[in-house]
């Protein structure tokens, strides 16, 4: 085996989840406040409200948000919360990255 | 569709920087409360330069502003303008804070800053303890003016500024690390030590003092708002939707679907809900109507036709069916011309429990209600938002509804939404 194909089993063990860029957008964004309501992460991600929606759901699905949804006034509101498990998850897959990053560079040397 | 490294770090930067302002940058409301201490020490000294000019030129101050300013007076009491600002000023800034927070720092959405006090709890906690420090001073600084009026005496007013000196240090770190409490507990403590009412040339040093922290505070706040409006110019200037999502339905839209509501209640339970909730209705929405007409009347006619006359204009609301299409979803009453909603105006679409069902769709408000089908059932029940309300509804066959939804969405958002963004109904 050459050092390439050593850069791809990495590859293989990525969180699937985590992989897709809508939802690493939106995990990244989590990880970084306590939480946050739909209307920001919807403007900092530029995702569409359809999509935003359709993502979230799949995270909490896998178990690394937690929704909220509460009441403004008579406006319905919907925050988010990364969970510990989210939280791990997006830390595991930046060191794999890194780690293939970090593969691949010493395979281009 | 690709994302970069640059991306993710600028999303994780906007988030936490815009974040700040809900907790450890205060930004307007510091420059605010520095404002009106600044305000208070400023009434203060300004009195007594008013009443050093007025004794030096011979009462030239006409008597309303000798009045207003307590010319001649050294007890606060006897100083409308300053005591009405010592004691309103504190809560005047709550209110202003809660002003700037709503319209100025939470304009695209709430986003909490990770911190010691992230739970729920801890955060109402420091509120209470905020409103309660600002009432403190409203009424304690009320008493003491009550009873300096009458007696002359100082001893509350001294006792109320060493309570509120003592109190940020008694309730530790987290009361007095962060900038806006920081602006909260010097306003309160210049109104208290202006409530204490000792001789104005006593307070010269300490008044000074205060004008210059409150000139600080104002300008770390002008400095913290110019670095929230760039975070602001950051965000506004993102493309729309960059990133799309890679599982599109791309599917056309359909013809248009019909979904007729579900009625009948799912069991028992659902049942004895359903009876309930439409017990409840008819009597505070038809009965207790035509029961006061009766009385007011004496007439049983006129209080049956109050009944039936309701009756009509309710039954007139109800939704016989839903129809969605590539268009939008509309909504038809048994009379009158169905509603229409645009995907472009539709927030959201999603699944909702039994209790929201009750609280928000049967039994507030009442007329018209949100739920506005003759639904028995309190499960299976749809949420639809858009700008500006939002309203329920039952669909007979929920996958289908579902499916629909999804395309429909899917279709506004140019193909890209996923099916999956429909969400099965919510469990009671």
């Amino acid at each position: 085996m050459n050092r390439n194909e050593d850069a791809i089993p990495p590859l293989l063990d990525l969180d699937r989840v985590v992989h897709e860029p809508a939802r690493l957008a939106i995990l990244t964004a989590l990880f970084a406040a306590d939480s946050v309501e739909f209307l920001f992460l919807q403007k900092v991600t530029t995702l569409s409200k359809g999509n935003l929606s359709s993502h979230t759901q799949k995270l909490e699905a896998a178990g690394y948000l937690k929704t909220k949804k509460t009441f403004r006034g008579r406006m319905p509101v919907t925050s988010f919360h990364i969970t510990e498990k989210g939280r791990v998850a997006l830390e595991t897959y930046q060191k794999q990255m890194q780690r293939f990053t970090e593969r691949k560079l010493g395979a281009g040397e | 569709m690709q994302i970069t490294t640059d991306d993710l770090t600028r999303i994780g930067d906007l988030t936490r920087r815009y974040a700040k302002y809900s907790r450890s940058q205060a930004g307007l409301s510091a420059a605010w409360g520095g404002l009106c201490l600044t305000l208070l020490a400023g009434l203060t000294l300004g009195h007594d330069l008013a009443r050093y000019a007025a004794d030096h030129h011979h009462g030239g101050t006409a008597g309303f502003w000798r009045f207003l300013l307590g010319l001649g007076e050294s007890n606060v009491a006897q100083r409308p303008l300053l005591s009405s600002a010592a004691l309103a000023l504190p809560i005047f800034w709550l209110a202003g804070r809660a002003w700037v927070q709503r319209h100025v720092y939470e304009l695209h959405g709430v986003v909490t800053e990770t911190g010691p006090e992230i739970d729920v709890g801890s955060r109402r906690a420091f509120r209470v303890l905020e409103i309660g420090m600002a009432g403190l001073v409203m009424l304690g600084g009320g008493i003491h003016l009550a009873f300096a009026a009458s007696a002359a005496g100082q001893a509350p007013g001294v006792l109320l500024a060493v309570v509120v000196a003592l109190l940020p240090p008694i309730l530790g770190p987290r009361m007095i690390s962060l900038p806006d409490r920081q602006a909260l507990i010097l306003l309160c403590l210049g109104s208290a030590t202006v409530l204490s009412g000792g001789p104005a040339e006593s307070q010269l040093v300490i008044m000074l003092a205060y004008a210059v922290l409150g000139s600080a505070l104002i300008v770390s706040g002008i400095r913290a708002h110019a670095r929230f409006r760039n975070v602001k110019r950051e965000l506004e200037a993102l493309p729309a939707d960059t990133i799309s999502a890679p599982s599109g339905v791309g599917e056309p839209m359909p013809e248009d679907r019909s979904f007729a509501p579900r009625i009948s209640p799912r069991d028992g339970t659902d049942l004895a809900i359903g009876l309930l909730m439409a017990a409840i209705q008819i009597a505070l929405l038809f009965m207790l109507p035509s029961l006061a007409v009766f009385m007011l009347t004496q007439s049983g006619t006129l209080g049956e036709y109050t009944f039936l006359g309701e009756l009509i204009v309710f039954v007139s609301f109800t939704v016989e069916k839903v129809t969605i299409g590539r268009d939008g979803m509309r909504f038809h009453r048994i009379f009158g011309s169905p509603r229409f909603l645009a995907w472009e105006q539709i927030a959201a679409v999603e699944a909702v429990g039994r209790r929201e069902l009750i609280l928000h769709g049967w039994l507030w408000p009442l007329f018209p209600p949100r739920e506005m089908t003759a639904c028995f059932s309190s499960v299976g029940h749809y949420r639809i938002s858009w700008d500006g309300g939002y309203c329920y509804f039952p669909p007979h066959d929920p996958r289908q509804f579902e499916e629909c939804v999804a395309q429909g969405l899917g279709h506004r958002d140019g193909g890209r939404a996923s099916p999956d963004a429909r969400q099965s109904p919510a469990q009671p």
